[in-house]
């Protein structure tokens, strides 16, 4: 196998070990509460900014070709933590709008709503993290501590990758297969018999929101320290779709459909389109990732509602302790 | 026996007191001036034509909606304008007119949602070390096993809430009720469109309820069930309570036979 090859490889690899911690975190919110969250990639735009605000040093510093609020040139891993933090933290403004008064349906398009006022917020402060140019020179974790090749620099970050989707694993498994798990599903189902048994609806599912964002934020963290570089041309409200088809194609409610639609979708689908010989005008086929992307969600929703693997059914035996199936 | 010591016992065999509970929707007056009491260890029955404003009391007591005034009392505390959540926490679980069991969950899984909140269920736990919650996850399931037993349906543990009859979802609704231990329990018509075997089959099993101590208020149509599960019957018409008594009472009061019963309803 060609260098090139494995460097392609690796950074395939890097790329769906960021998606499936976004996608687990999507499931945490969508899957297991039922938020029609249209705005989660903001959250994950959010960890994004925040790693590389954290990671920068000072605009002054890098001559201010670009212009951006803080720079405070921290450390690996605290950026990283910063972007956990920021992405869970938004999920408590972004709850009280959307969350608090609406149904399901106008969550939806409130989420949809926040995500492009978001988009415009950052395109239009250019002081904020420098408009719609975004930011660029980012600082990667363990930059020149290690003199390794970029081939090696790659194997290092994959391994930083592994040890980000354990984490975010961890949080979404014990959350999934908890007692706290099946209230969130039982939120999902109905709100008015969550809350006729003494628990408050609103609360849990901003609880989900929370958890999610923060595995959100992670994962944005993850990919500006990868690709040194974000701007709103990245998270655009497209993106969050990207997501949600993974999800619902592979299955949400279950870790493993987690995974499935996120090697199918954002690495399967994106990367065979990619790979189609060039026809038609200039950006034919990227527009035709979208409609690929677009047919097979409307596809799983019609035909296979309930993804590739289908959420488990939680088995209790008479007398006796609680087996998946 | 003493007229105050009477009152006094009256009173703490008193469970739930409404008192001039009313609600407008816009300008329409569904429930004004209600008034009654719900003794301690009986089935008290919410009658009265469609209509009536029966099921928004049973909203306004639950907290689903709030009332333009009046109060309810229960255990003495005031729990008027309180949320569902808040109100469920003093012991009042209601089931619904639509049975209203969580769908994508197994029985047993509805069963467990009933339990009272307990610690295990917060987000810290479920991050933490399995064993923080699982002897009392254990305990909660050999309690809903009992629940299936008493109710026979061991057999359906394991189903999909949403892969069952319209019967079965109301007595998982109960059942999942029971789970939450309720010092009062309200019924939502717990029998419509439920078979008439079935729905003999529930009101044994309310009436063994009731044996044991527990108290309900209990809106239904079937009169005949009334009849052998209620004693007293709050009568309602046009959004406020037109008498109260036991149906033998009720049904030679002439206003209630005028408003309600004469016309045969339910029977």
């Amino acid at each position: 196998m060609s260098g090139g090859l494995i460097f392609y490889l690796s950074g395939l690899a890097i790329l769906l070990g960021i998606n499936l911690i976004a996608i687990w975190g999507l499931d945490l919110q969508f899957g297991l509460a039922g938020i029609n969250n249209f705005a989660y990639i903001v959250f994950q735009a959010a960890g994004g900014y925040a790693a590389a605000l954290f990671a920068l040093k000072p605009a002054k510093a890098y001559g201010s070709f670009e212009t951006y609020i803080g720079g405070f040139n921290l450390p690996f891993p605290l950026p990283l933590i910063g972007a956990v933090a920021v992405g869970g933290l938004l999920a408590v403004p972004v709850g009280l709008i959307a969350l608090r008064r609406l149904r399901a349906d106008y969550q939806a398009m409130a989420m949809l709503v926040l995500s492009l006022i978001a988009t415009g917020l950052a395109e239009a402060q250019t002081g904020l993290v420098n408009g719609p140019a975004g930011l660029a020179l980012i600082p990667q974790p363990f930059a020149g501590v290690f003199p390794v090749s970029p081939l090696g620099y790659h194997w290092i970050f994959l391994g930083l990758t592994a040890v980000c989707c354990a984490f975010a694993w961890w949080v979404a498994r014990g959350i999934s297969r908890s007692p706290f798990g099946r209230l969130l599903r039982a939120v999902r189902e109905s709100e008015s018999a969550v809350s006729a048994l003494g628990r408050n609806p609103y609360a849990l599912r901003m609880t989900a929101l929370i958890a999610g964002g923060a595995l959100a934020g992670l994962s944005g963290g993850l990919l500006v320290e990868y690709v040194t570089a974000w701007g709103p041309s990245s998270w655009l409200y497209p993106e969050t779709f990207l997501f949600l088809t993974a999800l619902i194609v592979g299955g949400k409610g279950n870790l493993a459909g987690g995974a499935l639609g996120a090697l199918v979708v954002p690495i399967g689908i994106v990367e065979l389109t990619r790979r189609l010989p060039a026809f038609g005008y200039p950006g034919m086929i990227d527009s035709l990732d979208w409609v690929a992307i677009g047919a097979c969600l409307l596809a799983f929703l019609w035909f296979r509602p309930n993804g590739l693997i289908p959420e488990r059914k939680r088995v209790f035996r008479n007398g006796s302790r609680r087996d998946d199936r | 026996m003493t007229a105050e010591f009477r009152a006094v016992t009256q009173a703490s065999a008193t469970l739930l007191r409404v008192e001039g509970l009313a609600c407008h929707f816009g300008g329409v007056l569904a429930v004004q001036d209600a008034t009654f009491d719900v003794r301690r260890g009986t089935i008290t029955g919410l009658i009265g034509p469609n209509g009536a404003g029966k099921s928004t009391v049973i909203d306004l007591i639950s907290g689903r909606t709030r009332p333009t005034r009046g109060s309810v009392r229960f255990g003495g505390a005031d729990i008027v304008g309180q949320r569902p959540h808040e109100v469920a926490r003093h012991g009042i679980v209601r089931t619904f007119q639509q049975a209203n069991v969580f769908g994508g969950l197994t029985v047993l899984e509805n069963l467990l949602v009933g339990a009272p909140p307990w610690r295990g269920e917060s987000i810290a736990a479920a991050l933490g070390p399995k064993r923080t919650w699982s002897g009392r996850e254990t305990e909660l399931v050999e309690q809903a096993w009992d629940v299936l037993r008493r109710f026979g349906l061991e057999a359906i543990a394991n189903e999909y809430a949403k892969a069952l009859s319209g019967g079965q979802r109301r007595l998982v609704e109960l059942m999942r009720a029971l789970m939450a231990r309720p010092k009062l329990l309200l019924l939502d018509e717990p029998m419509a469109g439920v078979s008439p075997s079935l729905a003999l089959s529930i009101a044994d099993r309310l009436i063994e309820l009731r044996d044991e101590g527990m108290t309900m208020l209990m809106v239904e149509h079937e009169l005949r069930l009334v009849e052998k599960l209620c004693d007293p019957v709050v009568v309602m018409a046009r959004g406020t309570v037109l008498a109260e008594g036991s149906m033998a009472e009720l049904q030679s009061n002439q206003e209630v036979v005028d408003a309600y019963l004469g016309g045969g309803s339910g029977r």
